[in-house]
């Protein structure tokens, strides 16, 4: 073989294995609702025993033929007396034996008990002593996979779901929103640091979080057109808004400190005729609001005309519904659905989070409907550049003693 | 410098570029090439329904997330069993001996329509597909851009009511009409039910549609037919840990939490029967040839109670399977439910897990993947008489080696 037949194989060789791993770079880094990962978000847990009364029910599976661990952390992100979010954490440990689903009501949790009868609640390997959350819950639970040692372990092998049911008997679906780990990395010293900065360009942890969130939306307040279609005797004057709450958490906590995490977010909404809002917040350890309240705090009511702060106090009075001057108002936008991007700031983390629609009749008569949210970039590559970056969200889980 | 000092000189200078690119790559675990968290190329909506009677439509959510005009060209399909002996009979294989004359046998429709729309800058836009859009928002206004952008085209409502189907919708160029290369579009359906009859009801239940990906600079001369991975991939993501390396496309293996039908959820403020359908969609579609995609795909299921007991059945899907979970292996209808291995009471614990596998073809081409996509649908009824649903999406794992093709018929 010439010298010179001998380098242009060498190099093609070399170029052919070069283009194969530039096509890997470009695979997604995830924080996934479409496969199972190492750390489960829950972003949307409540036990409300007044006013709505929901419960939820949490399913979580090993996707895998081996046992798993999982350290779950429930936070309280409930207001307090001042309105602040109560940030009170809760922790426990399950093992699920292979490909085993299980299901907890986070009311009653789910008690080790071999005596449980088939077809119950209770009925199945017991995963271990799941605790009740008190009344009044309002907040996220999260589950890293972990070794049998209580070390954080990349298996990715979690899956999980969420159903809120109301004492209505309505109830609403989300998945859980699972941080895929990198084998090689999770776990490394400190082991209680799960560092999300896993990206396309960077090998790291976990997966870092999105860079933006996509949110689709029906605007505030617009008559809910198959209300409208089918049932107008309980829609007069288009009185069947339908609303949207957003939930979102900052990927960002610290279970070992009890320091919650703390994001800004900008919201840039576009309607159907292109035209373009924005309103911004803070997210302080948790944060669930319908989305007229960012910008928007008091309203009147549709039908009295009164001030209020939410639909409730309308409905209570047969007043109507709260009607919000805010930029994810249909008075506002004009149309029927918006398009929202959702953006932290500067070298703030990331946040995660999931919507839920109410869709009311007249007569105050609700239903919900949950989904998940779709993302687009992340925060370690997103902020590499910048001067202070890149963002490296952080989840400290107690250290062993 | 000898030959053998200058190959391998290049060789370790290939090594370190090598060394420095793999570090540079992150490790994505197996990705498949569908996704509900990204916008896509190829936007799937497995289950819409309208049905005047009890009060129910769907309605569609389709946005260009990019900042570019971006034309999208739309297939609903038309899914209405109708009866062999009086086809304007619509029937299902659950009910067929009660709406068909005597003897009468539900064959399954497929019936496409397509139509297709321009979306300017981020623009959203939401339909009732039974009213579908005479006029879309930016047809004669200007969008805010410069040059500003206007909406082209129309949105038809569906051909039947009652209606039961799905919508696909393929990115494409906005001059040329071929399929693009761009991943711009995301999408939510919204099944809302409110009769009139019963004034104080109301339902509603949502999921994100199904997105496949574009693999940028792939679109082959043959711009009628997609392939969604496989050998000739024009969409999908590569997948790194498979050996070869490879473009994929559409799901080895569905996994889906569920409750086991008849399953009493006790709650702190109630308690609910839950049965849950399931919908099935083929990947590969033919819009082209309308042959309803051919000979059918075998989907096995494995099923785990909380027991990890496990328990297996089969079912096949041509071109569309909405079916209740205790009906994959008993006969259709509410006859022999309990005896299923969906059944809460052969389970004997609350919830499951299934992983569906649909079997592959003989891989002549490729193209015989045979994949499969869901949405799981569950029906909750409560202690008052009423009942509610929700809808979820079902999670993916793993990737085959052979793909699945949608065929369109072009401009």
């Amino acid at each position: 073989m010439s010298k010179a037949l001998g380098m242009r194989c060498v190099w093609s060789l070399c170029g052919v294995l070069v283009s194969a791993l530039a096509f890997a770079s470009v695979t997604r880094a995830e924080v996934s609702t479409d496969v199972s990962g190492s750390v489960l978000v829950f972003p949307k847990v409540v036990y409300d025993i007044g006013g709505l009364g929901r419960d939820t029910i949490i399913q979580v599976t090993n996707t895998s033929n081996n046992m798993v661990h999982a350290h779950c952390f429930y936070v309280n992100g409930a207001p307090d007396f001042f309105g602040n979010p109560l940030w009170q954490v809760t922790d426990f440990t399950i093992w699920l034996t292979r490909q085993q689903p299980t299901h907890w009501v986070v009311s009653a949790g789910r008690p080790v008990n071999p005596a449980d009868m088939f077809g119950t609640g209770g009925a199945g390997i017991d995963p271990g002593a799941i605790p009740p959350v008190p009344p009044g819950f309002d907040g996220e639970l999260k589950c890293v996979q972990i070794d049998a040692s209580g070390t954080p372990f990349g298996g990715n092998n979690l899956k999980g779901e969420t159903v809120i049911r109301a004492s209505s008997g309505d109830v609403s679906k989300h998945n859980a929103i699972a941080i895929l780990a990198n084998p090689d990395l999770a776990g490394d010293a400190p082991a209680n640091e799960l560092l999300l900065d896993n990206t396309p360009e960077h090998d790291g942890e976990y997966n870092s979080c999105p860079n933006q969130l996509y949110l689709n939306h029906f605007v505030d307040g617009t008559p809910d057109p198959v209300v409208e279609e089918f049932n107008s005797a309980n829609c007069t004057d288009g009185d069947c808004p339908i609303r949207t709450y957003l939930t979102l958490v900052p990927c960002s906590e610290d279970f070992e400190n009890q320091l919650p995490g703390e994001v800004t977010v900008q919201f840039a909404i576009v309607n159907e005729l292109e035209q373009v809002f924005s309103a911004s917040t803070t997210v302080e350890c948790y944060e669930t609001t319908r989305l007229a309240d960012i910008d928007a705090p008091t309203g009147t009511c549709t039908v009295s005309g009164d001030p209020c702060v939410s639909d409730a106090q309308c409905i209570q009075g047969a007043a109507g519904f709260c009607s919000k001057n805010s930029v994810f108002a249909v008075g506002t936008l004009g149309t029927g659905s918006a398009f929202t991007r959702i953006s932290p700031v500067a070298l703030d983390g990331g946040v995660i989070g999931v919507a839920e629609e109410y869709h009311y009749l007249e007569t105050g008569t609700v239903s919900r409907a949950a989904w998940n949210l779709q993302q687009a970039g992340n925060r370690y590559d997103a902020t590499v550049n910048l001067p202070g970056g890149p963002v490296v969200d952080t989840i400290t889980i107690p250290e062993n003693f | 410098m000898s030959t053998k000092m200058g190959i391998w000189r290049g060789a370790l200078a290939c090594a370190a570029i090598l060394l420095a690119v793999e570090t540079a790559s992150a490790r994505v675990i197996d990705p498949t090439g569908v996704t509900t968290n990204e916008s896509a190329a190829i936007v799937y909506y497995p289950l819409l329904k309208v049905d005047a009677t009890d009060g129910v439509d769907t309605l569609v959510q389709l946005t260009n997330t990019s900042e570019f005009l971006t034309k999208v060209h739309c297939f609903y399909t038309n899914t209405n069993g109708h009866c062999s002996n009086a086809p304007s009979t619509i029937c299902t294989d659950q009910d067929f001996r009660d709406v068909c004359p005597t003897g009468g046998l539900c064959v399954p429709g497929w019936q496409e329509t397509d139509f297709r729309l321009t979306l300017t800058k981020r623009q959203p836009l939401s339909w009732s597909i039974n009213e579908g859009l005479s006029s879309l928002p930016l047809a004669s206004t200007p969008g805010q851009g410069s040059p500003p952008q206007f909406n082209e085209g129309n949105i038809p409502p569906v051909t039947e009511v009652p209606f039961t189907g799905e919508l696909l919708c393929i990115q494409v160029d906005v001059t040329t009409e071929l399929p693009a290369d761009r991943n711009d579009l995301k999408g939510e359906a919204t099944i809302v039910e409110s009769p009139a009859e019963n004034s104080q009801g109301i339902d509603a239940s949502k999921y994100t549609a199904i997105g496949i990906k574009a693999i940028e600079g792939r679109q082959d001369a043959n711009p009628n037919v997609l392939n969604i991975g496989g050998p000739e991939a024009e969409y999908g993501v590569f997948n790194e840990f498979v050996d070869p390396a490879r473009f994929v496309g559409c799901p080895n293996i569905l996994t889906l939490n569920h409750f086991f039908d008849g399953a009493d959820v006790v709650t702190a403020n109630g308690v609910s029967e839950v049965n849950s359908d399931l919908v099935l969609v083929p990947c590969a579609n033919d819009f082209l040839t309308q042959t309803a995609n051919g000979a059918p795909a075998v989907v096995q299921f494995l099923v785990y109670n909380e027991f990890e007991q496990r328990f297996s059945t089969s079912t096949s899907v041509q071109c569309y399977k909405e079916t209740p979970l205790s009906d994959i292996d008993t006969r259709p209808g509410e006859e022999g439910d309990a005896f299923s291995i969906f059944s809460v009471g052969v389970e004997g614990t609350i919830t499951g897990t299934s992983r569906l596998r649909s079997v592959a073809g003989p891989n002549v081409d490729g193209y015989d993947a045979n994949g499969i996509l869901a949405i799981l649908n569950e029906t909750w009824f409560s202690e008052a008489g009423g009942y509610y649903t929700t809808s979820a999406n079902v999670q993916f794992q793993g990737s085959r080696e052979q793909g699945d093709q949608i065929k369109i018929p072009l401009p």
